[in-house]
């Protein structure tokens, strides 16, 4: 299997503000990986590394084998929709489209080619009804699947999605998950959140991060990693969720 | 009757006006868009530094400030990224500096200073031909950049993470832009003056988002408004013989606050019940 994504003892500062602390991972192709953890962990920032916006002052990053500038060219970023101003004039085909910048360089404008592409992943998004509504007048959860087609235009094999359930009711959650779990047959998946809910149904990876990273290749969080990430006992299965994360162990 | 010299300057401040209206359409509506008013604002009076400088050494002051207000903009944009204080404080800071540089250098120009007050105030009557010209190249210059790089200029001012993540040089074009917001800005010192720039980059652009949702029928809208404002305030300060530069920003603002007001009665009358 391909190694997508290689880190290596990263350690990032950020205002004096030591934000990951030799963070190592390795994410292999076909992947889909939650990575969970306080706010405040440090989970942007880690998207942020592998996407090259923000540097690590000691350790690697390799992106497809190579630096994250180069490798950033596979690589699709879903942020938390509170980048931008919502009040911005622009409508959501024309939003999507951006996704095809990386395509079309400067003193190309888009043709019929690109809007082609963009319409097709507001279909697969299920938002292609929207696609003349302003961004501003969309809900969390519309917001969050045209998002999701803006980074699907850029054609990528590994997807960085940053909080993609927030401000979103949990049935619109599980239909995102939905959604995921279709894109996953053609790209590696990375999430994270601090919101464990639905998320370990369907991530078959699970790493658990607040400032250092605790991994272990799978979908087991071990108790003491969680207390270790959380401060405190967390208990998985409390949530009305119907599904154990935790492995069976012993009292 | 208006006689031939009257008729000259009218002439040439209408054409000032609507080059002007021209480049404000464009920049002022990326400048509202991108919510960097301010920085634009910051631009504008670090220009004054340009003004003083070229008094003192005898050269033209509106190339003299062109040249300076292009190197803040570009200073500024570096500025707000890589010092470790706050845009907003990094604006300011530079905002000040450029202004005692113009006071200190105008203060250091011997003998009688002439047309100070046009530059901080405009007096569009006062356009000469040759500046014209020099407003004309820049008009070309600010359409062309945009024309050629207008999907990376949006997608800058609407998400520049996104945006670089997906392979703009984003800096390049945030610079382009504000270079562009300093063409503008020289524009408009003869029109209004630097004092009042910062009037006609945003009034045209903000009314013209109420009217629609699409950022390039904002930029024809925003052109076809700063002309009517110009075109007005020149007629009206004519007729009351009143400044130019100020009656022109009062009725752009005086729209504004009509097209508010009438936004919110329709609000008012609007049963709640009935809002989207």
């Amino acid at each position: 299997m391909q190694e997508v994504l290689r880190l290596k003892d990263i350690w990032v500062e950020l205002g004096g503000q030591l934000i990951l602390e030799d963070v190592s991972l390795s994410v292999y192709e076909g992947d889909f990986l939650g990575i969970i953890g306080p706010n405040g962990g440090g989970k942007t920032t880690l998207l942020k590394v592998i996407l090259g916006l923000v540097k690590p002052f000691r350790g690697e990053v390799s992106v497809f084998g190579r630096p994250p500038e180069e490798g950033k060219r596979l690589v699709g970023y879903v942020p938390q929709y509170s980048t931008f101003e919502r009040d911005f004039p622009i409508n959501v085909l024309e939003v999507v489209m951006m996704g095809r910048l990386r395509k079309r360089g400067p003193l190309h404008p888009f043709g019929r080619a690109d809007r082609e592409k963009a319409w097709a992943a507001l279909e697969l998004v299920e938002m292609a009804h929207l696609k003349d509504r302003e961004i501003g007048t969309l809900s969390g959860g519309e917001l969050q699947r045209v998002l999701i087609a803006r980074a699907l235009t850029s054609e990528p094999k590994l997807l960085l999605m940053d909080e993609p359930t927030a401000n979103i009711d949990l049935p619109v959650e599980t239909e995102i998950f939905e959604l995921l779990e279709g894109l996953r047959e053609q790209m590696t998946i990375i999430l994270v959140t601090h919101d464990v809910g639905v998320l370990s149904t369907y991530v078959d990876k699970i790493a658990c991060l607040n400032r250092r990273l605790f991994y272990h290749d799978s979908k087991e969080i071990r108790p003491e990693d969680l207390e270790a990430v959380y401060g405190c006992p967390v208990d998985l299965i409390a949530h009305g969720v119907p599904h154990r994360v935790l492995g069976e162990h012993s009292q | 009757m208006i006689s031939l010299l009257e008729y000259d300057f009218l002439r040439n401040a209408l054409l000032a006006g609507l080059l002007v209206s021209v480049a404000c359409a464009i920049v002022g509506t990326f400048v509202v868009v991108r919510k960097m008013v301010f920085l634009a604002g910051g631009i504008a009076h670090a220009s004054f530094g340009g003004i003083g400088i070229g008094y003192f050494f005898g050269l033209n002051p509106l190339l003299s400030a062109l040249a300076f207000s292009v190197l803040s903009a570009v200073g500024m944009g570096i500025a707000v990224r890589k010092v470790r204080v706050s845009e907003d404080s990094a604006i300011g800071i530079l905002w000040a500096i450029g202004m005692a540089l113009g006071v200190l250098f105008v203060g250091l120009t011997p003998g009688y200073v002439p047309d100070l007050f046009s530059y901080l105030f405009g007096n569009i009557l006062m356009v000469p031909t040759q500046e014209l010209l020099l407003m004309a190249i820049l008009d070309l210059l600010i359409l062309a950049v945009a024309v050629a790089f207008y999907k990376e200029l949006v997608a800058v001012c609407f998400d520049e993470e996104f945006a670089w993540v997906v392979g703009v040089r984003t800096q390049l074009f945030f610079l382009m832009l504000l270079v562009m917001v300093a063409f503008s800005i020289v524009m408009l010192i003869r029109t209004v003056g630097i004092v009042l720039v910062l009037a006609l980059i945003t009034i045209p652009s903000v009314i013209a988002r109420h009217l629609t949702a699409s950022l390039r029928k904002m930029m024809f809208l925003s052109g076809g408004l700063g002309f009517a404002f110009v075109v007005g305030g020149l007629v009206l300060s004519y007729l009351l013989d009143v400044p130019s530069g100020a009656t022109i920003v009062l009725i752009g603002g005086g729209t504004f606050l009509i097209a508010e007001g009438i936004k919110g009665l329709s609000k008012w009358w609007t049963p709640p019940a009935s809002r989207p």
